[in-house]
Parts: C-alpha cells; structure tokens; sequence
C-alpha cells in the first residue's frame, strides 16, 4: 500500500482555443503527492491553473499525460452521467455554496440522492437517519431539511454542501475557494468545522485558495502555482517563512499588512 | 469644518419602506481618510452611494442631510460636485467602462461633462499618473484589451481628472488578484498625498482598511456600530460585533480553531427597538433586546452598546 492518499505525477493539460488558431498550455509537468490526514493548501492568482487540476484531480477531466492515484490506485475519469463506486474518493465542494444547490430541491433531496448512489443497499430509513446524521455533523437542524437552498445563509449553504460531499464516504475532499464567497464573520466558522470533520471522518484535504492568510492558517503543506507551474512547495513554515521562488516572495508581500500575533 | 458630513441618513426599499440603512452619521475632514467596513448588507455601499445619489431603482433615501464643505448638496448641484468635487471607483471597472467607446475617447467624455476643453495631452498625462505605459497606444484601445488591473487604473485616472476633494471607494480591489490589488493599493495612496485628497474607502476586508485610512466607522445590520481610529479599532474595540471581526482575524496558533461569531447578521429591517447584534452577542443584557443603542462618545472613539467590551483584545 502506499504511503501516499494521493499522488499526481507529471500531469500536463492544454485546451485549444476556439479558432484553433492557440493552444494554452493550462498545466505543465505538475507533480507531487499528499500524505494521508495532511492537508495541503494550493495557491496561485487567477488563470495559474490551480481550477484545471482540481478539476483534473477530482476526475472531471483527463490529462493530456501524466496520472493521478488515489491511495495507489489511478483516479478513473467521471464518464457522462455515469457514476461509479470508484469516483467515491475524491469529493469536491465549491466557492459559491449557491450555485453548486439545486434550488429547486429541498436539502434533504440533496444529499439523499447522493446516499442513493454510494450506499443503495440502505432501506428508506436508514437513510434518512444517515442524511440526517450528516445534517447534525454539520450543525444543520434535522427540522430544517426540507427548505430549500434559498431559505438558509450563505453560510449554511456551504454546510450542506459539505454534508454532501460527505455522503459519499469520500477519503478526500477537494475545497476549492470554499470560503472566498463567503462573509468574514462566518469565515472562522467554516474553517473551524473543517478542521473538525477531518478528525472525525479520516480525511485529507486539498485547499485550494488565493487567499494566503487562511492557507497558512490550515495547511500542512503549502504548493504555489503561477502559469500552469508548480513554483515552490513545502512545508507551511517554509513557504510562508522562508520562500525561496521570488513570485512566492511577491505574493507574500502584497498581502494587506495586518500583523496581530496572538 | 468637516469636507463631508452625512448626519441621520436612512434609506429603505421604495415599494414596501423595508430599512436598509438606519440612522447613520459621520463626518470626513479635509484630507482624511475614513473606510467603512461591514459585510454583505450592512449598508455600507448603500450610505456611500446616497452621497451622490446614486442610490440603485427601488432604493431610495428617506431622510437625512448630505452636507459637502458646509452647505447641503442640492440636486442642482450634483452635476457640479459629481465626478468633479467627489468621484468614485467602483468594484468592477469592466461595468463602469463603455465596452464600446476607446479608453481616451471615455476621458475625454468627463472633461467634457465638466465644459473642460478636451485636451489630448491632458488625456494622456492622466493615463501616464496611473503608470499605465504607452498612454498613446492605451488611449487608444478598448476595454476588453485590457487586463482587470489595468481597467481599474482607468477608473482611478478617471476619478482623479479633475483632482476631487473626496475620492469615494467601494471595494475597488476586491475583484482583483493580490498582487494587482498591491499595485492599486499604492497608487491610490500616492495619488491621494500628490492631491491632498479625502478618502472614503468601503470594504470588507479590515486588513485593506487598516492599510488605507485612519478612522473607520463599523457597520452592522444598517447602523453604525463603532468609530475609531484605526489603532483603536483594532488594538481596543469596544463593540463585541467589532471584538468578534478582528478576532477572526488575529492569528491563531497553526490549525488551532479559530474565534468566530455565531450566527448570522439579521436583515436590517427586522431589527427596530433592539440592538442588531443581540441575537449572535455573548455579552447580551435583557434592555439589548428592548431597546436600540446610541452611538456614545468614550474620547475620541464612540460605539453603540449597552454592555461594551473594555480592556482590549
């Protein structure tokens, strides 16, 4: 068994533009690899390519080459409409908590059907006590599981959608800006829940964010992008602290200077 | 005497007269810097905008007086105070370009706008204080060529072409990278010393404010919840909405969780005989909930609560 929960190994991806007159080179030659429980945070400015691999990583796209493996084992890519057992492992939660709802399906729908999916030999019941369980990890009231999407914050959206991502039993979870849209005050809250539900279902994340501050905050390591390239990886403190690639050191000083330390 | 001063300003929605802003006051003075910070329908943008009447359709302000250098500004006057006197950068600089018109041709329009002689040196000197390199070929390419930050250096040679009194601010990096908003952070505050200007910067990020300005006013649920300087703000606050925000930013031990508020803020128009912040306060007292609290003076930072925090952080 590997040591590695998951393992991306010289994966490169380019689109063609529409006229086919360009091709852009989205990621080039992106390689490493996060141990189980760890979380690693990836950071770069828009249009560094930090969306094509979550994209990739998670199954939603191929690579033009390179591998992704997930505990050993390569990562299938997700075909049309057809969802296996085996895309189970990597599970996704978005920036905007809105969009990513149906907004014409109560919550309990929701997450149901993921249940359905991944666990169909529960009996009616069971799911319910599942999908409710999931509620309540999450800090949603069982009584409020038939509202819909519009009826709670933006903060609560993005607890249900982190209750569903875990109805797949996932062994990672990729969050993509998972804060970025949300208001600063409840921030501290969701950030708090994650590192909770870590521990408690086994997981490892990958974060990916522009935004410095809360990256170092979570991270175990810490990978920067900027054009399709991985420019420095490392440890959080010695990114953060000591950063050897000079777009690094650029990033770090423009964040806003409100240097508190506890 | 005060540059601006907005006192009692309240703006609902037209159709129903729902509350959005409640009651709100402040002043700014000659070349002093002010941000107002709040979140998503605090009112922060609404108080801002209602400066210069530009309240969005549905909106509008119920009462209040707008005072710029001493006198009420008269909605006869607007065309001369607007974009003149007071000009504004707003978040998007790709909404408040004309995708249609070329980059000079649009700086020309506000020289115009003002019976200025539009001169083309004068366009492309305005191009050149924003750093933007090679004003001639700028002035004459269409917004789309140009990157966000680049759009967002237009808009501030725009609103700084007439060298205003008082540069109005909404989120104007939030759309923007890190590294852009660096640049743009340091123009604006290069420009504001070469123009002795006064700057009301409207955010949500504390740590952007406390780059930018001096005092700043806390907004919560469409009232003013604390006024300080931005020393007193973040090494004293008194308001524990105020507390709760710079908590949630002060640096944790590594994965350590993190301060939080609980909850989330109530719209501002279900809020009346009552503090806004009771429902999510862990300092809350029985009259928190039965009566609203005034703003009140402590020296020179004022915040409005019955049961303050004191002591600091």
């Amino acid at each position: 068994m590997s040591e590695f929960k998951l393992q991306v190994t010289g994966v490169s991806k380019s689109y063609v533009s529409k006229s086919k007159e360009r091709s852009i080179q989205a990621l080039s030659d992106i390689t490493f690899e996060v141990k189980k429980g760890k979380i690693l945070g990836i950071v770069g400015e828009s249009g560094c390519g930090k969306s094509t691999l979550s994209r990739i990583i998670a199954g939603l796209e191929a690579p033009d080459s390179g591998s992704v493996e997930v505990t050993g084992k390569p990562h299938p890519v997700i075909s049309k409409y057809v969802m296996t057992n085996s895309q189970r492992a990597v599970q996704l939660v978005f920036q905007d908590p809105y969009s990513s709802l149906n907004p014409r399906q109560p919550i309990y729908k929701a997450i149901a059907e993921v249940v359905k999916i991944y666990n169909p030999e529960l009996s009616e019941e069971n799911r319910a006590q599942r999908v409710n369980d999931l509620l309540r990890r999450v800090g949603i009231s069982q009584d409020m599981s038939n509202r819909y999407p519009h009826q709670f914050s933006g903060g609560q959206r993005q607890r249900i959608c982190i209750a569903r991502s875990l109805a797949a039993n996932p062994e990672i979870l990729l969050l993509d800006e998972p804060v970025s849209a949300l208001d600063v005050s409840v921030r501290a809250d969701i950030i708090n829940l994650l590192l909770e539900l870590k521990e408690q279902f086994d997981l490892t994340y990958i974060f990916v964010s522009h935004d410095l501050e809360i990256v170092k905050h979570v991270s175990d390591d810490i990978m920067v992008m900027n054009a399709g390239r991985v420019v420095e990886k490392g440890s959080w403190k010695e990114v953060m602290e000591n950063p050897q690639d000079d777009y690094t050191r650029t990033l770090i000083a423009a964040m806003p200077s409100l240097n508190r330390e506890e | 005497m005060s540059l601006l001063r907005v006192s009692n300003l309240t703006v609902e929605t037209s159709l129903d007269g729902k509350t959005l802003v409640d009651d709100v006051s402040f002043t700014i003075d000659e070349g002093e810097s002010v941000g107002i910070v709040g979140e998503s329908g605090s009112g922060k943008s609404l108080s801002a905008l209602s400066i210069l009447s530009l309240l969005p359709n549905g909106v509008r302000k119920s009462s209040g007086t707008i005072e710029f250098k001493g006198k009420e500004i008269a909605p006869e006057s607007l065309l001369d105070i607007r974009g003149n006197r007071i000009s504004m950068v707003y978040q998007d600089p790709m909404t408040s370009l004309n995708p249609m018109m070329k980059i000079g041709r649009q700086i020309e329009e506000v020289l115009e706008a003002h019976n200025i002689e539009a001169d083309p040196a004068r366009v492309l000197l305005a191009l050149s204080n924003v750093r933007i390199s090679d004003p001639e070929k700028s002035a004459n390419s269409y917004p789309h060529e140009f990157s966000g930050g680049m759009r967002q250096r237009v808009m501030i040679a725009i609103a700084l072409l007439l060298q205003p009194d008082l540069l109005i601010a909404d989120e104007p990096t939030t759309a923007l990278d890190v590294t852009i908003q660096r640049q743009i952070l340091n123009l604006v505050k290069e420009q504001k010393t070469l123009n002795n200007a006064s700057i009301l910067w409207i955010s949500h990020d504390l740590g952007v404010v406390a780059e930018m300005v001096e005092k700043v006013i806390v907004m919560y649920a469409g009232r003013i919840v604390e006024v300080g300087s931005v020393k007193e703000i973040f090494e004293n606050p008194h308001h524990p909405y105020t507390v709760g925000l710079i908590g949630s930013l002060v640096k944790r031990k590594h994965q350590q969780k993190m301060i939080s508020i609980p909850g989330t803020p109530p719209k501002p128009w279900t809020v009346t005989e009552q503090c806004g912040f009771a429902g999510r306060c862990s300092q809350v007292l029985p009259k928190c909930t039965q009566k609203k609290p005034e703003l009140i003076s402590e020296g020179r930072q004022s915040f409005a609560c019955f049961n303050p925090i004191q002591g600091g952080l």
